[in-house]
């Protein structure tokens, strides 16, 4: 093959990549390989890297989530909350502390006793705004769509079992069709 | 994440989301390089300008959970967009960012991409995405995959 011939050849499978390996021997050696220089780099890897890592995983969660919502009646808001909370402070009362709100509200929030009031909705997406912004964004629509996604699903479940008592109340004097 | 038209510089926006069964019939050999249907276990994903339905790349991976990393199986670019007078810019690299999210989604600060190159492109891949070496294979984790999503993802 001539050289020019060669070079085409490179440049177009810089666009094609095949990984798959037949031998399981192959895979394997691979596979140890892939391990132990990771286990290193990782030994060497400054916390805020991965707090970095930990951070846009809980991003990304709350994106799919909301992307395609799973309707239960788990809630969401009070799990990414606390995931969001932990990644970031040992103590969650420093993190109360730090939104200027009573650390027993914030407990009762994540436990799911206590819906979060309109100013802890702004200064939590203040915060995160603030701890995104040195290496990403954090879209201030995420928490709220969260926690109404969370409301929409508790309503469509709790609604369908309170239908039957209340189609009762219901007449359609109106509508003849 | 966007692809950049080469004669015109303009920027369009693009969608990575599942293959879907009827679409096998659109990626035959001839445009797509490899047998897709082969790949119907594992995870693939196309890529397209949003809005429209055009394949222009493809992606299979599959996830190797206990060791935190998701592995390329396959991935090409349409036959248009391969070699020097390839039509868009940024595919590959768009489809090893979307790995690197889907990486980062699943195992957070673990996450890790591999893929086995050609002996001929492993200095490409090492210049163009900054990939490590290990045994036959490149891989990315740490800061050279948060740094592949800053480029071509939307952070």
């Amino acid at each position: 093959m001539s050289k020019k011939g060669f070079n085409n050849e490179i440049e177009e499978y810089k666009e094609l990549i095949d990984s798959r390996l037949t031998s399981e021997k192959e895979k394997e050696q691979e596979r140890n390989a892939l391990i132990a220089a990771r286990q290193k780099r990782f030994r060497e890897r400054p916390e805020s890297e991965k707090l970095v890592g930990n951070l846009l995983q809980i991003k990304y969660q709350i994106e799919n989530y909301l992307n395609n919502p799973a309707y239960s009646n788990k809630n969401s808001f009070p799990k990414f909350l606390s995931m969001y909370v932990d990644t970031l402070y040992k103590k969650r009362k420093d993190f109360a502390s730090d939104l200027d709100i009573n650390p027993i509200i914030l407990s009762q929030i994540i436990n799911n006793h206590r819906d979060p009031k309109e100013e802890f909705l702004i200064r939590l997406i203040v915060h995160s705004q603030a701890v995104f912004k040195s290496f990403g964004h954090f879209d201030r629509d995420l928490w709220p769509k969260l926690y109404y996604q969370d409301k929409m699903c508790e309503f469509l479940t709790t609604s369908e079992k309170r239908r039957k008592i209340e189609e009762r109340h219901v007449n359609n004097k109106v509508v003849d069709i | 994440m966007y692809i950049v038209d080469k004669k015109s510089d303009q920027k369009d926006q693009i969608e990575i989301v599942p293959i879907e069964l009827d679409d096998l019939k659109r990626v035959p050999k001839s445009k797509f390089w490899f047998d897709w249907r082969e790949e119907i276990n594992y995870d693939v994903f196309k890529l397209q300008i949003s809005g429209t339905d055009e394949i222009l790349g493809l992606i299979s991976m599959e996830t190797h959970h206990q060791d935190s990393r998701l592995e390329i199986r396959l991935l090409a670019a349409s036959k248009e967009n391969r070699g020097k007078n390839k039509k868009f810019d940024r595919l590959v690299g768009n489809l090893i960012a979307f790995a690197c999210i889907r990486s980062i989604t699943m195992f957070g600060s673990l996450a890790c991409v591999s893929l086995v190159p050609k002996t001929r492109l492993i200095d490409h891949y090492r210049e163009e995405y900054s990939m490590i070496e290990a045994g036959k294979s490149l891989f990315l984790d740490g800061k050279e995959l948060l740094e592949i999503i800053k480029r071509f993802g939307d952070e």
